[in-house]
């Protein structure tokens, strides 16, 4: 490899990391749920962007209150879909739980039709944000480093809050067992209110590293990383939290190795390769990556 | 009955037709095609689909790649040499659409039925994305998102009431088979029904073939009724209203598969004309456009909380035939009831 070679690499293990780390947090946000309530939220994506559309409004304040603003609003917007929407058909099937998200999913997209339009608006951020700047020759965006960052941090603190809080703790048993966990003392509807807060939260910091590279928002903005995420999620073995995690790096990597590898006439397919790979990734471990043993106990 | 009710409409519509209406018993009946297709599958095997709608679209594409004038085909699109110049009547390239998404479904479905529900459910979502991908880009044969134009538009509402009549048989007589009422029992119990020598996989097979199939026939119809189509049509939202219509009437019966088509096209024809403008009174109401989706959406919601099962909530419209115990069972035997205690 010439020099030109090795930078062109590191640039797009670069992209691929920043990359695969943004699904990550959707994935973790998408499996948190399922974790406790067993069906994909579809929703997952009208979360981001309702995020997207109060950046919108918060994005001239200082940053930090723009930031937590977003954030917080966001995780509001998830604890409501809780209560309204799941808490109702909680003892549903999984199929109908899923299909009642998707049809939050389509309300709270078309509620975005409803007040703000379907055109794009433009978010201003703050110029600077998109800048590069150069590590020994190799050009990184700061958004990309930033995406990166806040990913790892995000990880460490959820896997801490995991491991050593009480209610995290419970999330991990009612994760295991939802029946049993709950005989033995979990406070269901807390532990399902943590999981919606949480998810709602990575929900929150996608919009914001989102958004921030999109620059425009629209109501089916949140579509695409959510549809990710779950894939993400599927691949990951559904209840593993690593699992979700290595899904989302996995499809970043994957996206960014195809778009430079795949010749030219073939790049406008990327996405049909993709998932194409998840499927054939699905039919040789039809439980994901890390779904335990395939068999189940009757 | 239903099969009545509808034909029904159909002859009431002819009488009485206006245009407008005319337009939304078509639309209707073409989604009923649609939904008792998925409905094949779905209900049957307790499986979810979001991917069904890719085999609508090579329905879809395919019938008119077949049906397109020739001379239109070639100014709009640029298929291949003998596909340019082929043109058959809609009867004979509905057949051809059906049997290309049938084999597509065999290959497709073959691994993907093997899979836990959620992983089913998002590999067919996956396959949905790859139909679109490749519909949006292959634009020789599809017309990519600039639409494919110039299919004849050929359906009438006698027509379409025939293409119900060919998908409510096929599911008919699919969930009464053998084959149905093994696949029915192994979504009730999988581990259960496999114990009993039921082959889940080839019943969920055989099941996600024939819906595709039929699936696709709507497809052709649909591409007949508006003429022109892109790959927009065939993506998420008509995922989900199809999905809706199945679930709001009940996805375990041929009955939920119908009602939910009625209750939703009501709801959402009606928000429609209430966006057009409403008089009361001489007091002109005009809730802003988009208020047909939401409604739409809340009723999906209030539906799903208060009747989670769907309307029908399994029930058909006549009582499910029990078939009395075989004469050779094993209490009917006089050996048995005189074998030594």
């Amino acid at each position: 490899m010439t020099l030109a070679d090795t930078t062109l690499f590191l640039q797009d293990l670069i992209n691929a990391l920043s990359l695969g780390g943004l699904y990550a947090l959707v994935a973790l946000g998408v499996a948190l749920i399922f974790g406790v309530m067993g069906f994909i939220n579809f929703a997952h994506g009208e979360l981001i962007m309702v995020g997207g559309y109060v950046l919108l409004y918060v994005v001239s304040q200082n940053h930090a209150v723009a930031i937590l603003a977003t954030v917080g609003a966001v995780v509001v917007a998830a604890l409501l879909m809780e209560r309204v929407a799941f808490r109702p058909v909680r003892n549903a099937d999984p199929t109908t739980l899923l299909i009642t998200s998707f049809a939050v999913s389509y309300l709270i997209q078309n509620i975005a039709f409803l007040t703000v339009g379907s055109v794009g608006k433009f978010v201003a951020i703050p110029a600077g944000v998109s800048d590069s700047v150069s590590i020994g020759g190799v050009d990184v965006t700061k958004i990309a480093i930033a995406q990166f960052s806040v990913t790892i941090v995000l990880l460490v603190l959820l896997w801490l809050f995991m491991k050593n809080t009480l209610i995290g703790v419970q999330m991990r048993a009612a994760a295991e067992d939802f029946g049993m966990a709950r005989f033995l003392g979990v406070p269901g509807n807390r532990v399902i209110a943590y999981a919606f807060g949480l998810s709602g939260l990575l929900a929150g910091v996608v919009s914001v590293l989102y958004i921030a590279q999109t620059t425009a928002v629209t109501p089916t903005v949140g579509l695409a990383p959510a549809l990710v995420g779950f894939v993400a999620t599927v691949i990951g073995g559904m209840r593993s939290l690593v699992g979700a995690v290595i899904g989302g790096f996995f499809l970043g990597i994957l996206s960014v190795a195809l778009d430079s590898y795949l010749p030219g006439n073939l790049e406008l397919y990327r996405d049909a390769f993709i998932y194409g790979a998840v499927i054939a990734l699905l039919i040789l471990r039809p439980q994901g990556l890390f779904g335990g043993r395939g068999g189940v106990r009757v | 009955m239903p099969l009545a009710a509808v034909s029904l409409v159909v002859v009431l519509t002819d009488l009485f037709a206006s245009d407008v209406f005319t337009r939304i018993i078509v639309q209707m009946t073409i989604n009923l095609i649609l939904v008792v297709g998925l409905y094949i599958f779905v209900g049957n095997s307790g499986l979810v689909s979001f991917g069904h709608l890719g085999f609508v679209a090579i329905g879809a594409y395919t019938t008119g790649l077949l049906t397109i004038a020739p001379d239109f085909k070639a100014f709009n699109l640029q298929p291949p040499g003998f596909l340019e110049r082929i043109q058959l009547p809609f009867w004979q390239a509905a057949p051809i659409a059906v049997a290309v998404a049938a084999c597509v479904a065999l290959v497709v479905g073959a691994p993907i039925v093997r899979l836990n529900a959620f992983a089913c459910g998002i590999a067919l979502l996956a396959f949905l994305i790859i139909v679109r991908v490749v519909s949006v880009n292959w634009s020789n044969m599809t017309g990519g998102l600039a639409s494919m134009s110039g299919v004849p538009t050929d359906v009438t509402p006698l027509r379409a009431l025939l293409g119900v009549g060919i998908a409510m048989a096929v599911a008919f007589v699919f969930q009464e088979s053998r084959i149905g009422r093994r696949l029915r029992a192994s979504r009730e119990d999988e581990h259960a029904a496999a114990a009993i020598g039921v082959h889940v996989n080839r019943e969920r097979l055989i099941a996600f073939v024939v819906s595709a199939g039929v699936v696709a026939l709507g497809g052709a119809f649909f591409a007949h009724f508006v003429g022109i189509f892109s790959p927009d049509d065939f993506y998420l939202r008509t995922t989900f209203l199809i999905l809706a219509m199945l679930v709001v009437g009940g996805r375990e019966s041929l009955a939920g598969a119908v009602v939910g088509t009625l209750a939703i096209t009501l709801v959402s024809e009606g928000l429609l004309r209430l966006e057009n403008g409403l008089d009361v009174g001489g007091l002109s109401i005009k809730p802003p456009s988009g208020t047909q989706e939401t409604g739409l959406g809340v009723f999906l919601l209030v539906a799903l909380v208060l009747r989670p099962n769907g309307i029908m909530a399994g029930r058909e419209f006549w009582p499910r035939r029990v078939r009395p115990p075989a004469q050779d069972a094993p209490e009917n035997r006089p050996a048995a009831a005189a074998a030594p205690s």
